[in-house]
């Protein structure tokens, strides 16, 4: 019986050790590690060890992000949104969208960490803020949030206009 | 090494350059496929500083800030994966961005999901056309017109506001639409203004059906009569009477006019002099439907049961055995018989051999009313839906679900309008 509970224990507070794209070495809960799917999957193909796990595609700070994520979340039962409905961005809960609230660049890259981690409630998190930004802009509006240049000709910008005003909204 | 933002823009190249070919005019190769475009390179970790942008004469203090062109700078799967966030208005916004952002929004399996998510428009896919060469965003442009068009007619039909009460029978021309209510009037409606030209009052109780031609109408009543009335004066000429209940539904040809009752029979009436000529007993139940073609006459009642008849004789001719509740609405076409039941389904029969060829299942309540031609069955239920099949396969082809609020009492079409 003690035996048991020790185990259990131990299993409780087992750690595993990750290595960001600079060198530095963070420890984190094995369940909290888990919620990447990547990181799950290469735990139980080495199984017991104590290497820590090179990241070379994510970097300290945006790492840092994603353990909070994921530390925040490490009691959810994340559920895969069903596919036959359409997926809506109007349901970040309060934590998350502060959560979000950083500027474009670490947002971009918690994006590329969520996606290379395989966090889905963290990649649909970070692409629904996307999606948000988007959401509710004109055109030029969207040119400037994201810094884009309108590459079309006169003659194109009319025709991808007309293209795709059966849609607009009166 | 490729620097980040060499390796954006080569990407970026390479989105100009299919837009090249997706904007040049030959819709068969303007869809985009997730393989054509997963190839995207994906820029590497930590980009610093602006993205270099084209227009050398316009800077602001927010050019300063990092802005990043998320759906151009991603992996092409996780871009779209924030389109499908998106609504179709929004993407359709959006395809005005840049070039870039036009061909990522017209990523097929984005409108793909678009379309298949919109329930009542399932579509049914001949087997010999490619999956992947379907062009789904104007699949869904169709289908998303079509729909907004049965929403501007039920615009329409908000016009057609002026019975007091439910309405139970309607025909349309290219001019008119005619209408009988439980308020116990006719009311004539200009087609395409919507604006109700006459009000005909007559019958003591709610007129439950209507014929007209060029020169006559005829209606029936809860108040157990038929009346025949003038096409261009509008006044009544005849007053038919006889049945002991109420007038379900009538049909006339150049020599008969047929009506047929809650008394469970049918009555055969000389359209000329208003003699009731025979009159047809045989069911046992109300009779809900009649049709007349060719001399024949075309019931359905309560019984369950569809007989054809003799018009001239007043013989029944053979019994349509096979609906498992009462029957609401037939019609007859000389060779087909479709028929519409409590029992939700829809059966097409034979006429000559009295076999049932096909039972149609959708409706989740009783088939009020249908209508078809060579081509259509358009069917009306107490479901509140409408729905559109296809006469020869049986396939359901559309599907209106949220034009009506209450039970459908009648439906006609013709090529390019339902009006119910």
């Amino acid at each position: 019986m003690a035996t048991g509970s020790t185990s259990t224990n131990i299993s409780e507070l087992k750690k595993i050790k990750l290595t960001s794209s600079e060198g530095t070495e963070f420890v984190v809960d094995k369940d909290v590690g888990e919620k990447s799917i990547l990181l799950k999957n290469m735990l139980e193909d080495v199984g017991e060890n104590d290497m820590a796990i090179p990241l070379p595609n994510v970097t300290g700070p945006i790492l840092t992000k994603v353990i909070e994520y994921c530390t925040h979340h490490r009691d959810d039962f994340f559920i895969s949104q069903d596919d036959d409905n359409k997926k809506t961005s109007d349901d970040i809960d309060e934590w998350d969208s502060e959560f979000c609230k950083v500027d474009q660049g670490t947002l971009f890259e918690l994006i590329l960490a969520a996606n290379y981690l395989d966090i889905k409630p963290l990649l649909d998190l970070t692409c629904k803020t996307v999606a948000n930004m988007i959401k509710g802009k004109s055109p030029e509006e969207i040119r400037k949030t994201f810094n884009i240049a309108n590459d079309f000709t006169p003659e194109e910008e009319i025709q991808v206009k007309r293209e795709n005003e059966w849609c607009e909204e009166r | 090494m490729k620097s980040p933002i060499s390796a954006l823009q080569s990407g970026k190249l390479k989105v100009l350059k299919m837009f090249k070919s997706v904007i040049s005019e030959d819709p068969r190769h303007r869809q985009i496929s997730r393989r054509q475009l997963s190839a995207f390179p994906s820029p590497s970790k930590s980009i610093v500083g602006c993205l270099e942008i084209e227009d050398e004469g316009f800077f602001t203090v927010d050019d300063c800030i990092l802005r990043i062109d998320f759906l151009c700078s991603l992996p092409y799967e996780v871009a779209t994966s924030i389109l499908l966030f998106l609504n179709f208005n929004t993407l359709c916004r959006i395809s005005r961005v840049s070039r870039a952002w036009y061909c990522i929004v017209r990523d097929n399996e984005i409108w793909r999901g678009l379309y298949m998510e919109s329930q009542r428009w399932k579509v049914t896919i001949p087997p010999e056309v490619i999956y992947g060469d379907l062009d789904w965003k104007k699949m869904f442009k169709h289908r998303y017109l079509l729909a907004k068009r049965w929403n501007e007619g039920e615009c329409d039909k908000r016009y057609l506001r002026g019975h007091t009460d439910s309405v139970y029978c309607i025909q349309f021309d290219e001019n008119k639409i005619v209408t009988g209510s439980r308020d116990k009037t006719i009311k004539f409606w200009n087609i395409n203004t919507g604006a109700c030209l006459r009000t005909l009052t007559g019958h003591d109780a709610s007129v439950l059906c209507l014929q007209f031609n060029e020169s006559i109408m005829v209606s029936g009543s809860s108040d157990m009569s038929v009346i025949v009335w003038d096409m261009h004066s509008l006044v009544p000429i005849r007053k038919l009477e006889g049945h002991t209940a109420g007038v379900l539904d009538i049909c006339f040809n150049e020599t008969f006019i047929v009506s047929c009752s809650k008394d469970s029979t049918i009555k055969v009436w000389d359209i000329e002099t208003g003699e009731c000529l025979r009159t047809l007993k045989g069911h046992r139940g109300p009779v809900n439907a009649v049709q007349l073609k060719d001399n024949k006459i075309i019931s359905a009642s309560g019984d369950a049961l569809i007989k054809l008849w003799d018009a001239e004789t007043g013989k029944c001719i053979r019994d349509f055995i096979g609906h498992t509740r009462g029957l609401a609405c037939v019609q007859y076409d000389g060779k087909l018989v479709v028929s519409g039941s409590n029992d939700q389904t829809i059966k097409i029969w034979d006429a000559e051999t009295g076999k049932c060829i096909r039972t149609l299942f959708g409706h989740t309540e009783l088939v009020r009313t249908l209508h078809f031609d060579e081509d259509k069955i358009v069917s009306g239920s107490y479901d509140q839906s409408v729905k559109v099949w296809d006469l020869k396969s049986g396939k359901p082809l559309l599907d209106f679900k949220d034009g009506h609020t209450s039970w459908v009492f009648d439906v006609q079409f013709s090529t390019t309008k339902i009006v119910r």
